[in-house]
């Protein structure tokens, strides 16, 4: 900065400026050196994608380039010269800003860089700038103004407010989405991540991540391994790995399903720098799957465990059928009244083992337990009974009622129930299911002539039955009742409205 | 008479024990102590009644035969205890014999053939179901499946149900490597030499083929 920071005095500049103008041999007073210098000066300044002013300590203009000049609207430098503020376009208020930051520059002697702002042109447009202000002194230290340029930002911040709108959308889309952003280097470190990932790994904000490694989070130990085995995999092979389910320990200490992609991350030159993960936690669908399928097996289970009691029921009374046909002919010689007592049995039998095989059908295809009548369900349910029990079921049916489904299934289930607990506790020789009712009400009725029991007193083995009764009557809405006594037998009565649904409490 | 076999009927199937009571005493070298319904009444009246031979029921409510013949065959070792069932799993076959029965008879079998096992029986001679003979011979793969750790199963478990190792791993949230070690160790243990093997027998154990 020697030659080009040369100063001039304000009448020499006016000189020079006059002589660029004249032919070279008039060019007395100034050096062709000097000349030449200037004319450069010139040209960058008539070229250059700046407005350039030069302005003198009364804020009047002194000399400007060509781009100011179409800024300003006036034709031509010469117009401006000795012009202010006050004779252009801009605004009152744009004037009044240019010229306390003129006049600030010139009595502190101190440049301002990169003002930021605004135009309004002789065509009325606004525009941004960027304007720097600089003082400039003669040899003697005294103020020659300011030389001032400013360059249109307009294009340039409106990009910039693009660029940041978009960020604040990343950034917002990054944090607010339900899945978990993360991405690692080469050898598996982690670079960054989002709230939510951050959130499960236990840290405060997403910038803890950085230069951590699966093995610093609270996954298991094996979690890490298999995760930075799969990282391995896709920075390998340059393949991504899509939706696919692991498992993860959180922070909290909970194991999550999670539904993971992966892919690799490229630089400029294709070549693989890590990888961009992002999952998300899926584990009440899969525990909802889940509770599904075990829903599933149960019914199976059950199912499984009647019809195993069921055949077992059956093949027993028809092996003691075939035992005794095969003694019978030899009984017959030996005595005829157990000949006889036997066909009674053998007679029993068959058709107890009949009644056990419908059973067995009505169990495993529940639809035809719901086609088939109560009073139906009853009669098989007894016959099959007493083929293996010393006791005698006598059904009545007076009224019978058609009924939703899940009430006759209930009804039906309870009658079973009551039936065991009177196999299991009563010891009893009759029982009699009977099933009546009007038009407002169905009623069952289920009374045996065993032993009774004291219902103050229940032992946990019979407490257990007359719950289940109880559950199921609750669930069709129908009103149960339980009477017993020591010595008198025991009576259940099932009342359910019929019409109008009852209403749950 | 001196040389009668007296005998115990154990069933909760009440006109099973009728009728079974009626089969055996048209044989008359049986005597019918009596009939219990259930394991409780028959470790009870064998006690007090010492029978030669016990007829046991295998699935009973409350206690059940197999808990029954240990008490009796502890109590008594003289008495010998015959499983009579309708059923062959090889679980309960075994864990009937290993309580101490002297034969093991399905309820299909005929009343002579049921006869005469009770004579052999009562010479202390083992008596058993032609259906019997191969759970028998079948060395209790019971043992074998035992000998596998829990996650060994779990991961047999899943092979049963036709996954690769790599989704093995997936499923149990191991490497793959792991996986590999589990397969080679269950391969081991189950003394066979291939995953398909492996799968066949655990799939006999499971459905007791």
């Amino acid at each position: 900065m020697t030659d080009v920071d040369m100063l001039y005095s304000d009448i020499e500049i006016q000189n020079l400026l006059t002589q660029l103008d004249r032919p070279a041999d008039e060019q007395t007073t100034v050096s062709v050196q000097e000349l030449a210098k200037l004319q450069l000066y010139r040209v960058l300044a008539n070229n250059a994608p700046l407005s350039i002013l030069w302005k003198n300590a009364n804020l009047e203009y002194v000399w400007v380039n060509q781009q100011f000049v179409e800024d300003s609207g006036f034709n031509t430098p010469e117009e401006i010269i000795g012009k202010t503020d006050y004779d252009m376009p801009w605004t009152r208020e744009q004037v009044t800003n240019y010229r306390v930051d003129d006049q600030a520059v010139i009595d502190s002697g101190q440049p301002r860089l990169n003002i930021i702002e605004t135009i309004t042109r002789s065509d009325g447009s606004t525009a941004w700038l960027s304007t720097n202000k600089i003082p400039i002194f003669d040899r003697d230290g005294r103020s020659l103004g300011i030389i001032g340029t400013y360059e249109d930002i307009t294009q340039r911040t409106q990009a910039e407010i693009m660029l940041r709108r978009y960020h604040q959308m990343v950034e917002m889309l990054f944090n607010n989405i339900p899945a978990a952003i993360f991405w690692k280097d080469r050898n598996s470190h982690y670079l960054g991540c989002n709230v939510n990932f951050a959130r499960n790994a236990g840290l405060d904000a997403p910038d803890a991540i950085v230069g951590k490694t699966d093995y610093d989070l609270p996954w298991t130990t094996e979690q890490a391994r298999l995760y930075i085995e799969d990282d391995a995999n896709i920075m390998e092979t340059g393949v991504p790995k899509l939706d696919f389910i692991e498992q993860q320990r959180s922070a909290s200490g909970e194991t999550q399903w999670l539904q993971v992609s992966k892919v690799p991350l490229y630089n400029d030159y294709q070549q693989i720098i890590g990888i961009l993960g992002t999952y998300q936690n899926i584990t009440e669908q899969i525990e909802a799957s889940e509770a599904l399928r075990r829903e599933r097996i149960a019914a199976l289970e059950e199912r499984q465990r009647l019809a195993r009691d069921l055949h077992d029921a059956v093949s027993q009374t028809l092996w003691t059928a075939s035992i005794i046909i095969d003694t019978l002919p030899k009984m017959w010689l030996q005595d005829q009244d157990e000949g006889h007592k036997n066909l009674d049995r053998l007679s029993r039998l068959v058709h107890g083992a009949l009644a056990e095989m419908r059973m067995l059908l009505l169990e495993l295809r529940p639809a035809a337990l719901v086609e088939t009548g109560l009073g139906e369900l009853f009669r098989q349910l007894a016959t099959a009974t007493m083929s293996s029990k010393p006791l005698d079921i006598i059904v009545q049916i007076e009224r019978q009622v058609q009924l939703p489904p899940d009430v006759k299934i209930n009804v039906y289930r309870i009658t079973q129930e009551a039936l065991n607990n009177v196999i299991r506790h009563a010891r009893a020789t009759e029982v009699t299911i009977k099933l009546t009712g009007d038009a407002n009400q169905m009623v069952l009725e289920i009374q045996d002539d065993g032993r009774g029991f004291d219902t103050t007193e229940l032992v946990a083995s019979r407490h257990m039955g007359l719950k289940i009764m109880q559950e199921r009557a609750e669930q069709i809405h129908a009103h149960y009742e339980l009477e017993s006594h020591p010595g008198t037998g025991t009576r259940i009565r099932l009342t359910y409205p019929l019409g109008k649904p009852q209403q749950s409490m | 008479m001196e040389n009668k076999i007296t005998i115990l009927i154990v069933d909760d199937h009440y006109m099973l024990r009728e009728g079974l009571a009626s089969v055996l005493s048209a044989t008359p070298e049986f005597e019918l102590l009596g009939c219990a319904a259930n394991g409780e009444e028959a470790v009870q009246m064998c006690w007090e009644l010492e029978p030669n031979v016990v007829l046991m029921d295998l699935l009973m409510p409350e206690t059940d035969g197999i808990m029954a013949i240990r008490k009796i065959h502890e109590a008594q070792p003289a008495v010998h205890i015959i499983a009579l069932t309708s059923f062959a799993e090889p679980k309960l076959v075994h864990s009937a014999m290993a309580a101490g029965a002297t034969g093991y008879l399905m309820k299909n079998i005929s009343a002579d053939s049921l006869t005469e096992s009770i004579r052999i029986a009562n010479k202390g001679i083992a008596t058993f179901s032609p259906e019997i003979a191969p759970v028998l011979l079948q060395n209790s793969s019971e043992d074998v499946m035992s000998d596998l750790t829990s996650r060994e199963q779990d991961v047999l478990g899943l092979m049963l149900e036709g996954f690769s190792n790599a989704e093995i791993a997936f499923r149990l949230s191991i490497s793959k490597n792991t996986v590999k070690n589990h397969v080679s160790n269950i391969l081991y243990k189950l003394k066979v030499r291939s995953r398909t093997e492996a799968v066949r027998l655990a799939l006999q154990h499971r459905y007791n083929l």
